[in-house]
C-alpha cells in the first residue's frame, strides 16, 4: 500500500472539499487515478473515487444549498481524517474499513438529498473505470481496479469517443471473411 | 467449431436482445460457444441478485441451461497458461520502469482456454485484449499519447505474446451480428434489411464494443 501517497492525496482532497474547490477535486481525482493505474493499487483507486464523488456532490446546487449540507460536510471531513489516521496502523484492513465508512458517509448525503437511484460513489467508480480503460487497462482490469460493474462500464464506454480514436487493424468484412474461411475449412 | 466468448461479447449479445439470433446462427453453422467459469460468474452469478442487472443474467443463464453456451472446466494446464499469459502481457508496457498491468486474469483465462481446447476464435468486444493479440506493437503510440510519453513497449515481449496467440481470430459482437445478418438469421426477431444491420452494429457500439463510427460506416457503405 502506498501510505505516503494516499495520505498526501487524502489531505489534498479534504482541503479542496472544505474549500468547495470543485475543479481541484476533479484534478486530484484524475491524478490519483493515474497513480492507481500505474501502481495497480486499489487503495489509491478508492481515494480517486472519493475525490470524484465529492466533486460531484459539491457541484450540485440543490445539495450545497441544503440546510443539512454543512453538517454532512463536516461528517465527511471527519471521516477523511479518520481514514488518514488509519494509515498509521500497519494493518491495511483498518484502512479499508475506514474507506467503507467514508464512502457510506458520502452515500448518506445521496440518499438524503440526491435525485438518482444510482449513488454518487457508484457513478464515480464508473467514470474512473472508464478513464482507466482509456489509459490502456483492459475492461476486466479497469473494472477490478475501481470496483465498477462490467456491464455498466461497457455501456458507459460506449457513450464516449474512446473507441473512435483507434487505429483499425482489421475491418468487419475481413474478420467475417476469415471466420467464414475457418468455418469452411 | 469452438468459439470462446469473453464476458464483454456475451453481455453485448444478451443486452441487445440478440441471444435468439445468435442461437440460430450458431446452430445453423455448428458453432459451439464456450465460456470460462469466471465469465459465468461475471455474467450470471454476480448480477443474479442485483435488480438493475438481473434480466441480462437471466437471459445468459437461459442460454447456458438450453445448451447453447457451454461452461468450460479450468484444469491445471489452463490455469498455468492463463497465469503465464497474464504475466507476459503485463510485461509488454512499462512506465518509469514499472510494468503496466493492463491484462486481467479473466481475459487471460479466456485466451488460455481457447489455446488449450484448440478454439480458433475468441469473441471479445473490449479493446485491450484484442490489441494485445493482434497488434501489441501498436500499443506504443497509443500509450505514449495517453501518458504523454515515458511509456516503453517491449517489442520482444509483445512479439512473444503474439506468437502464443497468433492463430486466434478475434470477433466482436459487431461481426457476430453482421455474420448472422448475412446468413439470414435475424428473422423472426428482425427483418434481414440493411437498416436492421445498421441498427445492430450501432447498438453494439453504443453498448461498448470497441469499434469506431468510421469502421461501421465504411462497412455499411460497402453493403449498399
Amino acid at each position: 500500500m502506498e501510505h505516503r501517497l494516499i495520505e498526501n492525496f487524502l489531505v489534498k482532497t479534504k482541503t479542496a472539499f472544505i474549500n468547495n474547490d470543485v475543479s481541484a477535486l476533479k484534478n486530484i481525482s484524475n491524478e490519483v487515478l493515474k497513480h492507481a493505474v500505474i501502481k495497480t493499487d486499489k487503495h489509491l483507486a478508492e481515494v480517486a473515487v472519493l475525490g470524484y464523488a465529492l466533486m460531484k456532490l459539491s457541484s450540485k446546487n440543490h445539495i450545497i444549498k441544503s440546510s443539512s449540507w454543512e453538517s454532512a460536510k463536516n461528517k465527511i471531513a471527519l471521516h477523511i481524517d479518520k481514514t488518514r489516521l488509519s494509515l498509521s496502523d500497519s494493518n491495511k484492513l483498518s484502512f479499508e474499513k475506514e474507506v467503507i465508512r467514508l464512502h457510506e458517509s458520502v452515500m448518506a448525503v445521496d440518499s438524503q438529498l440526491g435525485y438518482y437511484v444510482m449513488n454518487t460513489v457508484a457513478k464515480a467508480r464508473l467514470k474512473l473505470a472508464s478513464s482507466a480503460y482509456a489509459l490502456g487497462l483492459s475492461l476486466g482490469s479497469a473494472s477490478d481496479l475501481t470496483g465498477a460493474d462490467k456491464k455498466e462500464l461497457m455501456a458507459y464506454i460506449g457513450a464516449t469517443t474512446i473507441h473512435d480514436e483507434e487505429h483499425v487493424e482489421m475491418t468487419i468484412a475481413k474478420r467475417m471473411k476469415k471466420f467464414n474461411n475457418l468455418l469452411g475449412a | 467449431m469452438k468459439m470462446v466468448m469473453d464476458s464483454s461479447t456475451l453481455i453485448s449479445v444478451s443486452s441487445n436482445c440478440f441471444m435468439n439470433v445468435f442461437n440460430r446462427y450458431c446452430k445453423k453453422n455448428n458453432i459451439k460457444p464456450i465460456i470460462t467459469p469466471a465469465v459465468y460468474s461475471e455474467s450470471i452469478s454476480r448480477p443474479w441478485h442485483i435488480k438493475r442487472f438481473e434480466l441480462n443474467a437471466v437471459r445468459i443463464k437461459d442460454a447456458v441451461d438450453s445448451g447453447l453456451i457451454a461452461v468450460a472446466v479450468i484444469n491445471k494446464q489452463i490455469a498455468f497458461d492463463s497465469q503465464r499469459l497474464m504475466d507476459l502481457a503485463n510485461s509488454v508496457a512499462s512506465l518509469k520502469q514499472r510494468n503496466l498491468k493492463i491484462f486481467h486474469r479473466g481475459e487471460a483465462e479466456a485466451v488460455a482456454l481457447a489455446k488449450n481446447i484448440s478454439a480458433r476464435v475468441l469473441a471479445v468486444d473490449e479493446r485491450t485484449t484484442r490489441t494485445l493479440i493482434e497488434a501489441p506493437q501498436s500499443m506504443q503510440s497509443f500509450l505514449t499519447r495517453r501518458y504523454r510519453g515515458d511509456v516503453v513497449v517491449s517489442q520482444e515481449k509483445a512479439r512473444e505474446f503474439q506468437e502464443e496467440v497468433s492463430d486466434l481470430l478475434i470477433l466482436r459482437s459487431t461481426e457476430l451480428f453482421a455474420l448472422a445478418h448475412a446468413d439470414d438469421c435475424f428473422p423472426p426477431d428482425l427483418k434481414t434489411t440493411p437498416k436492421a444491420l445498421e441498427a445492430a452494429l450501432y447498438a453494439a457500439k453504443f453498448g461498448g464494443c470497441a469499434i469506431s463510427f468510421k469502421e461501421i460506416q465504411e462497412h455499411l457503405k460497402k453493403q449498399r
